[in-house]
């Protein structure tokens, strides 16, 4: 079974602010995390996420710190950046209700680009059979950005070639990451011809910000209906805004090791441990009807009911160790083969989470002369916890609700040499995840009855429509597709 | 003195060459030494080190770094050593790495016997000693090559080489190419020593559609009123489908380890988790893993000590044994359509080793195989536990002194004897965790009594994983009278310890499958296919075993050989006795020429011949065209689909079948052709089926073919509904570029003529479907390309598009060796990498696209009443499906 529930009172603000996470990411899936950003190195993301034993780029610090003594040059810098085309596509279930629709046909589509940018320098100096290096990064970690649009139609007219009036336009609108300021401190042995093995730490400075909305407008058109109801004659459906602002900071540490064995195999291990930091969000959530809606001189509208408050929590970033292998055969197209696990302890963020194996697999041959061909793969296990209004405790409190999401990738990518030691890479990666989710925005909201009080509904024609929420017995269908390109300059001497 | 002067002219050159420098062998160092700069000088170590050893001198160019002067320079400073690094297994591999590749990416068709094969490559068998049997077993070698080889050993002759089988009297062509890569002459290829074959698949994939339909189909669908405001037949989770978050990508994960000593000591190791269940890396399903696994070890002797060109096979763990036409004993729970048991349906005979996927069918225990020129005998014996689909019944309370209350849950059903009352085995789409099934009928048990009311509200069948304890102990007996001819008998006893198997016949069946009365139309004449299956308790007999025997024997006439086998299940009558007990019958002759075979088959497989452990010939799997098939939604449970969906076993069918191939020249061959002409058992329809192709090669490189296919069903009676007619015309051209680059197009084009099912012809509005025509014909057409570009020897990619549109056609692929159905209209891409990392290590990375409209399931309910508003009609809608498969091999 993909989904547990949990029934925890202290939980509760971890549920309160998994509402306001749940706006996060380049998708809007509801991610504890944000979306986990695993380099910027476009070799790296051309060739499955791979790195921690990596020779090539200071990039690769993310991976492992052990690498920046592996370097194959003496000082290099890096800088890249990332764009995301993200591709959410909602399909609701077969329900009697206004968004009634089946299996994959879409409810809601939206696409989306993000971007993201990081630079990474080092240097390394050799005392004999000692290497000495030094590192410094500033690369986002977690990505918060995310945007979703819907619109919400009534259900007439649509028979007819002409489109169904719009009710509400229902928008979620996130910003922010959370970057790494990251010294790395490395050292190692040179143990004979072909061998040697490196030791790292890296220290990351983790400072960030976020801002969340999330929002339900109706339309001048729904607006309407209701001002011009005899029994109304005002405006009586609110529209509702909700925003948080959060700052981060706090730090990250990991260690790793690389151990070249000989002129084929090299080893790499990188463990980075659990981060607990200070979270400070301000959350303001305003709802009330439109007032600048003409309404009749008899009328007068509601008042908005706006509320504030202040959350100070921990912010949580599970341990990741990672584990892999370099190979570099004899092969008639240069070839670099690299082949990662990574286990992610989710039960640090909660323990309803299971903690995953994630797999990272690349390639590079060097098809033709210096024009590399890099594929790679990877699978990535990721959480997303959501709570259940539809099932409360016996105090009331909201279940909690997690399933597991499942995301393969395939990568490839290629660089051109500029100048001497200077490389263009670029990487591409395409990953696709399909999982259930509960509906962003609850439909018991657009049961404008509950709104005006009336018997009869103001917006939805027939009468057959019964808007009501859908829990996890009928959770939507989510389809969502990244596209992403990194491009990277490597200067190295 | 003058030989001293000789012997110092000889030794000259050496000296010369002794101050030159090896590329091959000089250190990085020594490297340095030569003029040319650090950077060049790490590019030469690097290229021996990474790319190649040097072949000449002149492979230094192939270094971007050294121009025509630095080589010029380099020349008189430099030498280059033989040096070879590979070793006798490396070369061998090197020999047969195109048919290695082959059977990798045919594995998934064949089901373990691509191991089998992949391994008689690498370490080949000596064709001197090799059994008839043995040659038989090989990919496209035919009895006919088999009995040429064996006669002419007969005659004191030696096969010597390659070139001496070639003129072995009587073996085709063919069969040569085919066999020579397999065998050996005098020498192994490769001396015996440990083989390691390790292989990672990842995959995702989506079900097929009849699973798919399954799954979603909802659990209640008819509520008691129109206005009850009851919105159950719109949950998602109604469905085994929402319940169990099928949407989600849940990937397809394989370990398969072989370690073997030559073909003397055998093991290996295979685990699969499908699609929908635990991933197997997991750290809470230890016990369950170990369970599902597949392992074997087994020791092969070839030269059996005490008898003359003896063999002898024994296997610990799960094996497979087959026999004659696979009608007693031939264990996958695969489907194959039209296997003959010749060209790409062949059979590889006796125990072999199972690592297959294959989990309902498989035998675990040990086995024995004992061959000689004369007389072969096999024994083997298995203890499993077997998934079944198993008679619920519901949990009650007393509420008041002898007064019940049933409840939502349910227990599987426990006969008078103390065991399970079960109604078949079956190969579950999705192997679900037995606690979660059970959490789920409640669930949906709960939802039942909301709809109109049923004869049995409750879910009343259900599958069970590892319900059933099975002991199976067969035995093979044959004798080898003469060269090419044979004769044996099979039999099988099936102990259930724990279960009885019940299946009750006519209303009793209908009620028991079909939960709303309103459907019991729905069971038709041809469901007494399903009413045929076995049971182990009836007004006749109660027993606790399934026994199944059967002779086979084969002979080779000449360039013909018969083979056949006969079956029967022990039910009413004695097993001494023949004729007297449901029976299958297969037979079929086999003539070849060089440029030309004929192969002719005739079966009779009886309704009622219910044998699991079979997989013979037929056009259709069991229950195909039953209410297992085509009306899921009637079914009060929609898993019994998978009784259909996963069926190993034959249809009943009687017919005979025509195939052919002739190479008229270079120019011109009739492709594989067919013609089947069959009566289904169950309710006597009769179809045909025509298949044919002509390859036109008006050079080498260039091949164009048109193929046509032409299917009738119920050709004997156009005045019933069910009469249709498919034709489909295909055009295709294949391009052989250089490199062994490939390309091709092909164009296909079909007609369906039809009675008129209205749910495929007319459009999905409400109230336009109450006129039918008398007849309707469907048309669609098919276009695709595929190409193959080969960067290296060690390198290649290979991609596909296809676009289809068949409006109530379903279109077919070949993908990979495996069949892909294609309904309505939709495209198709894909693209894969191959890649050769190292001499041992392999990679495969294939990513597919498939975007596709279908019909949906509620379409069926087309021209019957409906109440407002519960059971809308629908628009087809896109599906969009993104497929990944990784492989990763290791081999030494």
């Amino acid at each position: 079974m993909p989904l547990n529930k949990i029934y925890k009172p202290s939980l509760l603000i971890l549920g309160l602010l998994v509402i306001a996470l749940s706006l996060s990411a380049w998708s809007v899936g509801d991610y504890y995390l944000g979306n986990p950003v695993y380099t910027l190195g476009a070799r790296n993301l051309a060739m499955g996420n791979t790195g921690v034993y990596d020779t090539f780029s200071p990039m690769t610090f993310t991976f492992n710190p052990a690498n920046v003594t592996m370097q194959n040059s003496q000082i290099g810098v890096s800088a890249a950046a990332l764009f995301t085309r993200n591709e959410d596509s909602r399909s609701f279930p077969l329900y009697n209700s206004f968004d009634a629709f089946i299996d994959d046909a879409t409810y809601s589509s939206n696409i989306n680009m993000f971007d993201d940018y990081g630079i990474a320098g080092f240097g390394k100096y050799a005392y004999g059979k000692y290497t000495f290096g030094l590192g410094l990064h500033y690369l986002p970690v977690v990505d918060f950005q995310g945007i979703y649009y819907e619109e919400v139609r009534n259900n007439r007219n649509s028979d007819n070639d002409g489109y169904p009036e719009i009710i509400a336009i229902n928008e979620i609108d996130n910003t922010g990451a959370i970057n790494a300021l990251g010294f790395t401190l490395g050292g190692g042995i040179d143990l004979g011809k072909d061998r040697n093995i490196n030791l790292g730490i890296t220290l990351n400075a983790l400072s960030g910000d976020s801002e969340m909305n999330k929002s339900i407008k109706w339309s001048n058109w729904a607006m309407q209906q209701s001002i011009n109801n005899n029994t109304l004659r005002r405006n009586v459906l609110p529209d509702s805004l909700y925003t948080n602002k959060s700052d981060y900071s706090g730090m990250q540490i990991k260690i790793g090791v690389s151990h070249r064995l000989n002129s084929r195999w090299g080893f790499g291990l990188s463990y980075t441990l659990k981060s607990e930091f200070d979270r400070d969000s301000s959350i303001r959530i305003a709802y009330g009807p439109d007032t600048t809606m003409a309404i009749p001189a008899t009328s007068v509208n509601l008042p908005t009911l706006v509320t504030t408050s202040e959350v100070k929590d921990k912010y949580i970033l599970p341990s990741r160790l990672r584990a892999g292998f370099n190979f570099q055969p004899r092969n008639i197209m240069r070839t670099h083969f690299n082949a990662e696990i990574e286990y992610v302890t989710w039960s640090d963020v909660s323990s309803f989470f299971d903690d995953s194996w994630d797999i990272h697999l690349g390639v590079e041959h060097q098809v033709t002369n210096k024009i590399p061909l890099r594929l790679g793969f990877q699978s990535i296990t990721e959480w997303m916890a959501v709570p259940d209004y539809a099932n409360l405790s016996e105090a009331g409190l909201p279940a909690l609700e997690a399933t597991k999401i499942i995301t393969p990738s395939i990568t490839a990518g290629s660089s051109v040499v500029l100048r001497k030691n200077l490389v263009l890479d670029f990487g591409l990666s395409f990953s696709w995840r399909e999982y259930q989710a509960l509906d962003l925005f609850r439909d018991s909201y657009y049961n404008d009855k509950l709104h005006s009080g009336l018997t009869s509904y103001l917006v939805w024609p027939n009468s057959y429509i019964y808007p009501t929420d859908r829990g996890w017995n009928n959770a939507d269908k989510i389809r969502e597709s990244f596209t992403q390109i990194s491009t990277g300059l490597t200067w190295n001497w | 003195m003058k030989r001293w002067l000789l012997l110092l002219l000889c030794l000259l050159p050496i000296f010369i060459h002794a101050q030159l420098l090896d590329l091959n062998t000089a250190t990085l160092a020594e490297i340095r030494q030569l003029p040319v700069t650090e950077e060049q000088a790490k590019d030469i170590y690097s290229y021996r080190e990474y790319i190649s050893f040097f072949s000449s001198i002149y492979d230094l160019r192939k270094i971007p770094s050294i121009d025509q002067k630095t080589l010029l320079k380099l020349r008189p400073l430099v030498l280059v050593s033989l040096y070879r690094e590979t070793d006798e297994v490396t070369q061998r591999r090197e020999e047969i790495m195109d048919m290695l590749d082959r059977y990798d990416s045919n594995e998934g068709a064949s089901e373990g016997m691509a191991d089998v094969w992949m391994d008689y490559l690498m370490t080949p068998q000596n064709i001197n000693k090799m059994h008839f049997d043995d040659l038989i077993s090989l990919p496209n070698v035919s009895a006919v090559d088999a009995a040429a080889i064996l006669t002419r050993r007969a005659r004191g002759d030696t096969i010597a080489d390659m070139r001496d089988l070639r003129n072995t009297p009587g073996l085709s062509y063919y069969g040569y190419t085919n066999l020579r890569s397999f065998v050996y002459y005098r020498d192994p290829p490769v001396k015996n020593r440990v083989f390691v074959d390790a292989q990672l698949q990842y995959f995702t994939r989506y079900m097929e559609e009849g699973a798919m339909d399954m799954m979603k189909e909802a659990i209640l669908r008819n509520t008691g009123s129109a206005s009850s405001g009851v919105i159950a037949p719109h949950t998602r989770k109604y469905s085994y489908w929402g319940y169990f978050g099928l949407d989600e990508i849940s990937p397809d994960v394989l370990f398969k380890t072989r370690v073997r000593y030559g073909n003397m000591l055998k093991s290996g190791w295979m685990y699969y988790s499908s699609k929908g269940e635990s991933p197997v890396i997991s750290m809470d399903n230890k016990e369950e893993v170990w369970r599902d696994s597949k392992l074997y070890i087994g020791y092969e002797k070839p030269d059996f000590p005490l008898l003359n060109n003896s063999s002898l096979k024994v296997y610990l763990g799960n094996y497979r044994a087959t026999y004659g036409e696979g009608l007693v004993m031939e264990n996958t729970d695969f489907y194959s359509a039209r296997k003959t048991g010749y060209g790409f349906g062949k059979r590889i005979m006796g125990i072999t080793p199972d690592l297959s996927r294959t989990q309902e069918y498989a035998l675990k225990g040990a086995a024995m195989e004992f061959r000689n020129p004369w007389f072969e005998a096999s024994f083997f014996f298995s203890r499993d536990k077997k998934d079944a689909m198993v008679y619920m019944e519901r949990d009650s309370v007393e509420v008041s002194e002898g007064v019940y209350q049933y409840l939502n849950s349910t227990h599987p059903r426990v006969g008078a004897n103390g065991k399970y009352d079960i109604f078949s085995y079956v190969t579950s789409s999705v192997r679900f965790d037995n606690d979660e099934l059970s959490a789920a009928e409640t669930f949906y048990n709960s939802e039942l009594p909301l709809g109109t009311p049923y004869n049995i509200p409750y879910i009343n069948l259900a599958p069970r994983k590892d319900i059933m304890d099975e002991k199976l102990w067969g035995t093979h007996l044959q004798v080898n009278p003469f060269i090419g001819t044979k004769l044996g008998f099979t039999t099988y006893t099936a102990l259930y310890d724990n279960v009885n198997f019940l299946v009750p016949k006519g209303d009793g069946l209908k009620q028991l499958l079909i939960r709303d009365s309103y459907d019991y139309t729905k069971y038709k004449y041809n469901d007494t296919e399903i009413s045929a299956l076995y049971s182990t308790q009836t007004d006749k007999y109660q027993r606790d075993f399934r026994r199944v025997l059967g002779f086979d024997g084969m002979t080779v006439l000449g360039n013909t050989s018969l083979q056949g086998e006969y079956a029967e299940l022990t039910v009413t009558g004695k097993d001494e006795k023949l004729g007297d007990d449901p029976s299958a019958f297969i037979m079929s002759a086999y003539t070849q020429f060089e440029n030309l075979y004929f192969l002719t088959l005739y079966r009779n497989i009886d309704l009622d011949f219910d044998n699991p452990y079979s997989n013979a010939f037929s056009e259709h799997e069991k229950f195909d065209d039953t209410m297992f098939d085509k009306y899921v939604y009637t079914l009060t449970n929609p898993l019994l689909s998978d009784l259909w969906i996963n069926n190993s076993q034959a249809q009943p069918e009687k017919g005979i079948y025509f195939e052919t191939r002739y190479r008229f020249n270079n120019y011109y061959t009739i492709g594989r052709s067919y013609l089947d002409i069959w009566e289904r058992m169950s309710d006597h329809r009769r179809s045909a089926r025509f298949q044919s192709e002509l390859e036109f090669r008006p050079v080498y490189q260039l091949g164009l073919r048109l193929r046509f296919k032409n299917q009738v069903n119920r050709y004997d009676d156009y005045a019933d509904r069910a009469v249709s007619k498919t034709n489909e015309y295909t055009i295709s051209a294949r391009t052989f570029l250089s490199a062994r680059n490939y390309l091709e197009f092909e164009y296909r084009y079909n007609t369906v003529d039809m009675p008129p099912y209205t749910s495929l012809t007319n459009p999905a509005d409400i109230g336009s479907n109450t006129i039918v025509g008398a007849m309707t014909q469907l048309k669609g057409d098919y276009i695709g390309v595929n190409y193959t570009h080969r960067f290296n020897q060690n390198f290649y990619v290979q991609g596909s598009f296809i676009y289809w549109y068949g409006h109530g056609i379903s279109h077919w692929d070949w993908e990979d060796m495996e069949i892909d159905f294609m309904g309505n209209k939709g495209l198709k891409s894909w693209i894969a990498f191959h890649t050769r990392i190292s001499t041992n290590m392999y990679l495969s990375l294939k990513y597919r696209n498939k975007t596709y409209q279908t019909l949906e399931y509620y379409m069926r309910r087309y021209n019957e009443p409906y109440p407002a508003f519960q059971d809308n009609y629908y628009q087809r809608v896109e599906h969009s499906e993104n497929t990944i498969r990784l492989q990763l091999d290791y081999r030494f």
